[in-house]
């Protein structure tokens, strides 16, 4: 038997090379979740110190009949959907623009400027928001000035401020994900497009965009999981008076202690999460093996 | 007909000038604000107002001269550095393996490892927060470099296994061919080859490390790093002193992701 047929047949072997990762995933994620999973189905008593084990819903049930808590639910579902619209609609032509209007040697470059600020901290960058936003700040004087509105408007501490910190993050991911997939189109594709008499609207509506699909929707899933569970920007942007689940689930840690309670905010954010992402897998699918 | 042309031209003409608008605007909308921020960090005056009536450094000397912010800087430094080399380890070994082995189920297995990547970093946090407390492991700096390589160790697997992807199995065959060991051939051809990936793999996690605050926040419980320190200070009140350490943090991490993502985009 030659060697390379030996080393061919160790192949079994090699698993050993993934273990580690997959202890680590078991141990480190996969319990943790299951573990909320059940503790979301236990109680606590008001000091949240005594623990129940007996299988209950009442945490769901108090979720659900607290108007409160649907409130800021039904607002954590607005608020994430606005934001990855809003990064949808700027994050498609962005992309367009950058794979087939700027000269080629500057597209790595401007593809790079725009991402590379969304990975330093998030709480520097909502910070700095807030220097931008707040009603003495840059974007009201400059509006004023220009007669565009007589009194500043204020978005700092409104939902608002939120979407658009959460949008541009959004923007980021979606552009990622989409240029990826429109700098490989065939551009014999598009030459058929025009010999057949059509123009750059028809480029972009027949060839284009359906071919971009799985890499939108893969951005828009990643940044829905993100708008969901952020914490930072509903509470530096948004005011934090008007709450949203992330909120509820970090009172219900750190100022009240209930951990029944707190599962169960999770369990819910996790639900959602699945509700809104498992239908459009199949579409993620079918652009990652090319059909 | 000729008009038909021009009109058609100038038509697409004025779409390219909106496009190119359009990728104005938004580097404008995300560097202006950052900008403000580094400006604001050398301003005199105790508040963020324009005009500035002068320049200084005594924000940045201020927040190196108070010790609590130097020890979080410390804690955040050791912690990035220790998340990323674990993880870049762990990950590479699980993309070697994942690519190379003929396991049965290669497919869910690359997948399933990738899950902690598709949940919202506070889940994450709360379930390890509830898990730990049960088991009685008290939080401290650990407890977050534990929940932080759930993240970090996936991000390390996906960087590398692209690279390790690139690596044409040939190459490995040749050496075999030449009596070289799967361990030597792992060392002399494999390694070699993927040192992009392990670098990139390596500034990504470690930045993923610094900067984190969510997670880090339900881990710990007295010891803080530099995003909780950063946060408590804003949410207790307005402090100057946070223009100067958001210009050094955004400085470095922008330093760090350029070099990633140079390394990230170079061909085998």
């Amino acid at each position: 038997m030659s060697q390379v047929q030996k080393l061919v047949r160790s192949e079994r072997r090699l698993m050993i090379g993934a273990l580690p990762m997959a202890i680590y995933f078991l141990i480190f994620f996969l319990f943790p979740l299951i573990y909320i999973i059940i503790n979301s189905f236990w109680s606590a008593d008001s000091t949240g110190m005594v623990i129940d084990r007996a299988f209950t819903l009442k945490n769901y049930q108090s979720f659900f009949t607290n108007q409160f808590n649907i409130v800021a639910y039904l607002r954590t579902i607005g608020v994430s959907f606005s934001s990855v619209l809003m990064g949808i609609v700027l994050a498609v032509p962005l992309s367009y623009a950058i794979v087939f209007v700027i000269p080629k040697k500057w597209k790595q470059l401007v593809l790079l400027a725009i991402v590379t600020p969304f990975w330093t901290s998030f709480i520097i960058r909502a910070f700095s928001w807030q220097l931008f936003l707040s009603e003495g700040g840059p974007l009201n004087s400059f509006l004023m000035k220009w007669g565009l509105i007589n009194q500043p408007i204020s978005i700092l501490y409104t939902h608002k401020a939120t979407i658009i910190g959460l949008g541009l993050f959004s923007m980021m991911i979606v552009l990622v994900n989409t240029y990826s997939i429109m700098v490989g189109i065939d551009r014999s594709l598009l030459e058929a497009v025009s010999d057949l008499g059509g123009g750059k609207w028809d480029q972009f509506v027949e060839v284009i965009l359906p071919l971009s699909v799985p890499g939108i929707v893969l951005g828009s899933m990643l940044s829905l999981i993100i708008c969901i569970g952020d914490y930072i920007a509903p509470t530096l942007l948004g005011g934090g008076v008007k709450t949203v689940l992330s909120q509820l689930m970090i009172q219900s840690l750190k100022s009240g202690f209930n951990i029944p309670m707190a599962s169960t905010y999770s369990v819910i954010m996790l639900l959602t999460i699945l509700i809104f992402v498992l239908p459009f897998v199949k579409y993620i699918k079918r652009g990652r093996t090319g059909e | 007909m000729a008009n038909r042309t021009t009109n058609a031209k100038s038509k697409m003409e004025f779409n390219k000038v909106l496009l190119l608008m359009l990728i104005l605007i938004v580097l404008f909308i995300i560097y202006v604000p950052i900008f403000l921020l580094i400006l604001f960090s050398f301003s005199e005056g105790r508040f963020q107002v324009f005009p500035i009536t002068g320049y200084t450094l005594k924000w940045y000397a201020q927040m190196f001269a108070d010790p609590s912010f130097v020890k979080s800087l410390g804690n955040s430094l050791i912690l990035a550095g220790s998340t990323s080399v674990t993880a870049t380890i762990i990950g590479f070994f699980g993309a070697y393996s994942a690519l190379r082995s003929n396991m049965k189920f290669k497919n869910i297995f690359s997948s399933s490892m990738l899950l902690p990547l598709a949940i919202p970093y506070i889940l994450l946090g709360v379930a390890l927060r509830i898990y730990f407390f049960n088991l009685k492991v008290p939080l401290s700096l650990f407890t977050v470099y534990l929940g932080h390589l759930t993240f970090t160790i996936p991000l390390a697997f996906l960087t590398i296994r692209a690279r390790i992807a690139q690596i044409p199995m040939t190459y490995e065959e040749a050496a075999w061919d030449l009596g070289a060991s799967r361990l030597v051939t792992l060392k002399e051809i494999v390694l070699p080859l993927s040192f992009p990936g392990i670098i990139a793999s390596l500034l990504l996690t470690f930045t993923f490390a610094f900067d984190e605050f969510i997670i880090a926040y339900f881990l710990t419980r007295f010891e803080m790093t530099l995003p909780i320190k950063i946060w408590s200070t804003l949410i207790t009140g307005f402090d100057p002193r946070v223009n100067a350490v958001g210009t050094m943090v955004f400085l470095i991490t922008l330093i760090i992701v350029f070099l990633a993502q140079k390394n990230a985009f170079d061909q085998v």
